[in-house]
């Protein structure tokens, strides 16, 4: 069960869908859900929720690949590797980069997911944001801390919060341009070993409250469909997940009214190095 | 008894004769008149809650819709129920709740394990919930009789002879009935109604269970002649059908007014059928061939003949219809003559009140001819349709480029197939179809019964600009089925006893104009619904919906050279309780706040809340439903529709807009087995404007009272 829940370990959770970019969601089994994932154990949790790592079995290291709208001007691309301890925590690093030569952002993590309490567990990550704009404007570096709180209320409700960009960091001193700061929250909800049904709320500063509901159903052990969809911007997300031996494969579309559709693909590897003394919560 | 249903469980089937004679004796212990009591409130509810949820999409372009034809099968199994150890598929699928799943395996467990022996054992079948078993419990019975003979002598003892007599009017005056000097008559003459203001309904039916159903239906609107001036022959109205099933070979024979639906309805689906709603995986349709018609809406309808055979697992229909549609019939300088269809909705008003009505009536003559072939085994079933239409002038609306695609013409023709599979908990099911100038239209979905508590439906449809369909009847938003590109998905969730979460997401494209929307839009749907049903006389729920579609800017407005689209959004939240008090009392009370913003514009809101009291006694032969309701909304925009209770076989679902209050009192007096009297009086007040309603309907005054009453006489 615990291992089923590391599927797709991707650290590259951007945080939400920003206007203005580095804070996309990743992984392609979030990305199936509508990335209504702040609750989810999994790899992508480095980035979703730090404090869904706690839950994780086994280390892990996974890859990301989307293309937006089918351009190859919005490519997103990131890696993410988790190890969890025995009583330490566990800990991640990723990585992401959304963009081309002219215009990209990169960004590097680091992560740490503890449990507090048999309930409740808190995560954060400290990453480095570098902003490149081609021709001679130069880079911008900045730091960006997130924050993640997850409560199991009963073994199959789950609820989940997470803040990015905590300290409002700046992007540019001109027009007080800053990186996007944003609040999920969300509940999970397991019917059962086969059926998983998530829904959360995000809000960006800047932007209006969205929705996001994902639904996960496993027919069989080793195979996930997935489906969902999300208010702003207005999408339907399906995608389909398969696991063999310890090889995790995502894949996921998403469908825009206007702007079109964009596939995306996760792989993850997860290393049988198991903590020593799974002292279940 | 119900409460039985929760604690037993079902066992193996060899421990069948002893659950049936717990159940024997516990059934014993259950007061019959409550039994009857119980199915014949919750045999109403349903009924209103399945016609609530498709007047929320369909009624609301149109307030004269009639529901009879979704609820007739339903209205018929009440008198006489479903046996279920002989209902075949089709018999199954006419309970409208159930999906395919659980229909096949209630057939599986029949073949497998023999007959039912009681209700409860429907606990056991996979698909069967509680909540599903307790809907259609009013409409089923468990019998060992399953012979299928059919004989005269039957028909005679077993059938009921049905003879229906309503009469409505307001009671204040309405403009078009009012004096006027005849000069200014002459002048105009289409200021007046020709005739008096009651509307009478008249009815005949003889039934024997669904096998045989005849009737003759006479209607008259209100400002409609009767028996003088235009309308000698009395009512304005007539309508008659014979409509026989399983008869030998013949699965169907239908002679007179019929509907004929098949597939999903992107080819040929007469009649009205279900789509978007709160219930959220409602969505595939479940067509059922020939159907005897029996409403009174005066042109969506087949009017000649069809029969069904069946030959092994084959079904094969063939019918032809030969009606006269109302239409706007003006000559063009060339020697064609041009027919403009009268620009009304699907469901058009069959109204012939005045000099210029009349002069539409009958206008042109359609005749349509098809026919159908369905396979189907334990897995799977596949159709294919075909349709030929004609009409006896040139049907061409006037040109512009929003109805570029539309069809213009004499004749056209559609060809499609459907399909329905299921595969363990999964029921994929889809329709293919093309008119005759090669437009294309298919949709593709899939049910996923993901766990007994979870449902969901997931739905894609892609209509062409240049589709057309004059009988198409599919879940689209759109009310044309044409140009249209949509993603659906659907749940129903029961996360913990009791609470049940349901709704969907439609997400939609036109890449073509509309009327009124300048380029190519999109929008969507949501609605989400949190219900609390603890036991069977709470019923709580709190329900969010919104949908936002883009039409061109309104052109007081603006002051630009081109039209381009905005933004229409409408929510509403809705808060609705029932509650029964006692066996014999139920209450309802709802608060519903409504949002409509276009642009950028002001937003206007609505506001309405009602209380009805339910007073259904054992043994008393009168009871009555009664409402008041208070409403306020900034305009016509905002207005949030309610069901109303109505005497039998008549539907109300209005508006209620602008500032107000509404009463009515819905009385039934069965004053003997055979004999029953209704008697329903509403009062519509308006605190903030001194006229109701506009043109001829116009009333001056404050007040608007409509008066029903009617009778029922049954052999």
């Amino acid at each position: 069960m615990r291992a089923f829940l590391l599927t797709g370990l991707l650290l590259f959770s951007y945080c939400l869908a920003s206007a203005q970019g580095s804070d996309f969601p990743v992984g392609a089994r979030s990305a199936g859900m509508a990335n209504a994932t702040v609750c989810l154990t999994d790899i992508w949790a480095v980035h979703h929720n730090q404090a869904a790592l706690v839950d994780l079995d086994m280390a892990g290291a996974s890859v990301y690949y989307e293309n937006r709208f089918l351009l190859s001007n919005l490519n997103l691309q990131a890696a993410t590797f988790a190890l969890p301890t025995n009583k330490l925590g566990t800990f991640g690093i990723s990585y992401s980069r959304f963009g081309n030569s002219l215009y990209n952002q990169s960004r590097y993590g680091l992560a740490y997911g503890k449990k507090l309490f048999s309930f409740l567990s808190v995560g954060l990550q400290l990453s480095y944001l570098n902003t490149h704009l081609a021709e001679g404007y130069g880079d911008r570096h900045s730091f960006v801390a997130e924050i993640g709180l997850l409560s199991q209320i009963t073994p199959k409700l789950r609820a989940g919060f997470h803040a990015y960009n905590l300290t409002r960091s700046v992007l540019a001193e001109g027009n007080d341009e800053r990186i996007p700061m944003n609040f999920r929250l969300g509940l999970q909800y397991d019917f059962s070993k086969k059926v998983r049904v998530a829904v959360e709320v995000s809000k960006d500063l800047e932007l209006d409250p969205f929705l996001k509901v994902g639904i996960e159903y496993l027919p069989v052990e080793k195979f996930a469909i997935r489906l969902g969809m999300g208010t702003q911007p207005l999408h339907v997300d399906f995608g389909f997940g398969l696991r063999l031996k310890n090889f995790h494969f995502d894949i996921a579309g998403a469908v825009h009214p206007v702007l079109g559709f964009s596939p995306k693909a996760s792989l993850a590897y997860q290393f049988n190095v198991l903590k020593k003394s799974s002292k279940k919560s | 008894m119900v409460r039985n249903v929760n604690t037993l469980h079902s066992s193996s089937s060899s421990s069948c004769f002893w659950k049936a004679c717990i159940l024997g004796i516990l059934t014993l212990y259950s007061l019959p008149s409550f039994a009857q009591n119980d199915n014949e409130s919750r045999k109403n509810l349903m009924i209103e809650v399945l016609v609530e949820t498709i007047a929320e999409q369909a009624g609301e372009n149109d307030e004269n819709i009639d529901y009879n034809t979704l609820v007739d099968d339903l209205l018929m199994y009440s008198e006489k129920p479903l046996n279920l150890n002989k209902a075949s598929f089709d018999d199954l699928q006419r309970l409208v709740v159930l999906d395919d799943i659980a229909i096949r395996s209630l057939l599986t467990h029949r073949e497998e394990n023999g007959k039912l022996v009681s209700i409860l054992e429907l606990q056991g079948i996979k698909g069967f919930s509680i909540p599903v078993i307790r809907m259609i419990m009013p409409f089923v019975e468990v019998n060992e009789d399953v012979s299928n003979k059919f004989t005269f002598k039957d028909m005679w003892q077993g059938g009921r002879h049905e003879i229906v007599l309503r009469y409505e009017q307001t009671v204040e005056q309405k403009k078009g009935y009012s004096d006027i000097e005849d000069s200014l008559l002459a002048a105009s003459p289409n200021s007046r109604y020709l005739g008096l203001p009651f509307k009478i309904f008249s009815r005949y039916r003889f039934q024997f269970s669904n096998r045989v159903s005849w009737g003759l239906t006479m209607e008259k609107d209100a400002g409609e002649e009767f028996f003088s001036g235009n309308q000698k022959e009395g009512f304005d109205f007539y309508s008659a059908h014979l409509f026989l099933r399983d008869i030998g070979p013949m699965k169907a024979i239908a002679i007179g007014d019929f509907q004929a639906q098949f597939g999903q309805g992107l080819t040929f689906f007469s009649g009205l059928g279900f789509g978007k709603s709160a219930n959220g995986v409602g969505i595939k349709r479940n067509a059922q061939g020939l159907r005897p018609y029996t409403s009174v809406d005066e042109n969506r309808f087949l009017r000649g003949g069809g029969a069904t055979i069946g030959i092994g697992k084959f079904d094969v229909t063939a019918f032809g219809s030969y009606k006269l549609l109302d239409a706007n019939v003006s000559a063009s300088s060339d020697t064609l003559t041009e027919v403009e269809e009268q620009v009304s909705s699907v469901f058009s008003s069959g109204f012939h009140r005045t000099p210029g009505e009349l002069a539409d009536k009958d206008a042109v003559e359609e005749f349509i001819y098809g026919g159908n072939a369905n396979y189907r085994n334990k897995r799977l079933q596949v159709g294919i349709t075909a349709v030929a239409y004609q009409f006896s002038s040139v049907l061409s609306r006037s040109p512009d480029i929003y109805n570029a695609n539309e069809f213009r013409g004499k004749q056209n023709s559609n060809f499609g197939i459907d399909y329905s599979y299921l595969f363990r908990n999964f029921n994929f099911y889809g329709e293919v179809s093309m008119s005759q100038n090669l437009g294309f239209a298919t949709t593709q979905g899939v049910l996923m019964t993901l766990d007994p508590k979870v449902t969901v439906a997931a739905m894609f449809r892609h209509l062409e600009a240049n589709y057309q369909a004059l009988y198409a009847n599919a879940v689209t938003e759109n009310s044309r089925t044409n140009n249209e590109t949509g993603y659906y998905l659907g749940v129903s969730l029961n996360p913990f006893k009791g609470w049940y979460i349901t709704g969907f997401f439609d997400l939609f494209r036109f890449p073509w104009l509309r009327y009124q929307v300048n380029s190519p839009s999109y929008g969507y749907e949501t609605i989400g619904q949190l219900s609390f049903r603890p036991t069977k006389t709470l019923d709580i729920s709190f329900r969010f919906r919104q949908k936002n579609r883009q039409v061109n800017i309104s052109a007081d407005n603006s002051t630009e050279p081109i039209n381009y689209i905005e933004d229409e959004k409408r929510t509403s939240y809705r808060f609705h309780l029932s509650y029964s008090l006692s066996k014999s009392v139920s209450l309802r009370s709802r608060v519903e706040y409504s949002r409509y913003r276009r642009g950028d514009n002001e937003v206007e809101q609505g506001f309405m809340i009602y209380q009805d009291v339910i007073f259904k006694p054992l043994s008393f032969p009168v009871s009555f439903s009664t409402r008041l309701a208070y409403f306020d909304t900034d305009s016509y925009n905002a207005r949030i529709y309610a069901y109303e209770n109505d005497v039998l076989y008549a539907y109300s679902f209005p508006a209620y807009y602008y500032r107000g209050m509404k009463f009515y009192a819905n009385i039934r007096y069965d004053i003997t087995r055979n004999l029953s009297l209704w008697l329903r009086v509403a009062n519509l007040f308006y605190s903030d404007r001194a006229t109701i309603g506009s043109g001829l309907e116009e009333i001056d005054g404050k007040h608007r009272t409509d008066i029903k009453v009617q009778l029922r006489f049954t052999l």
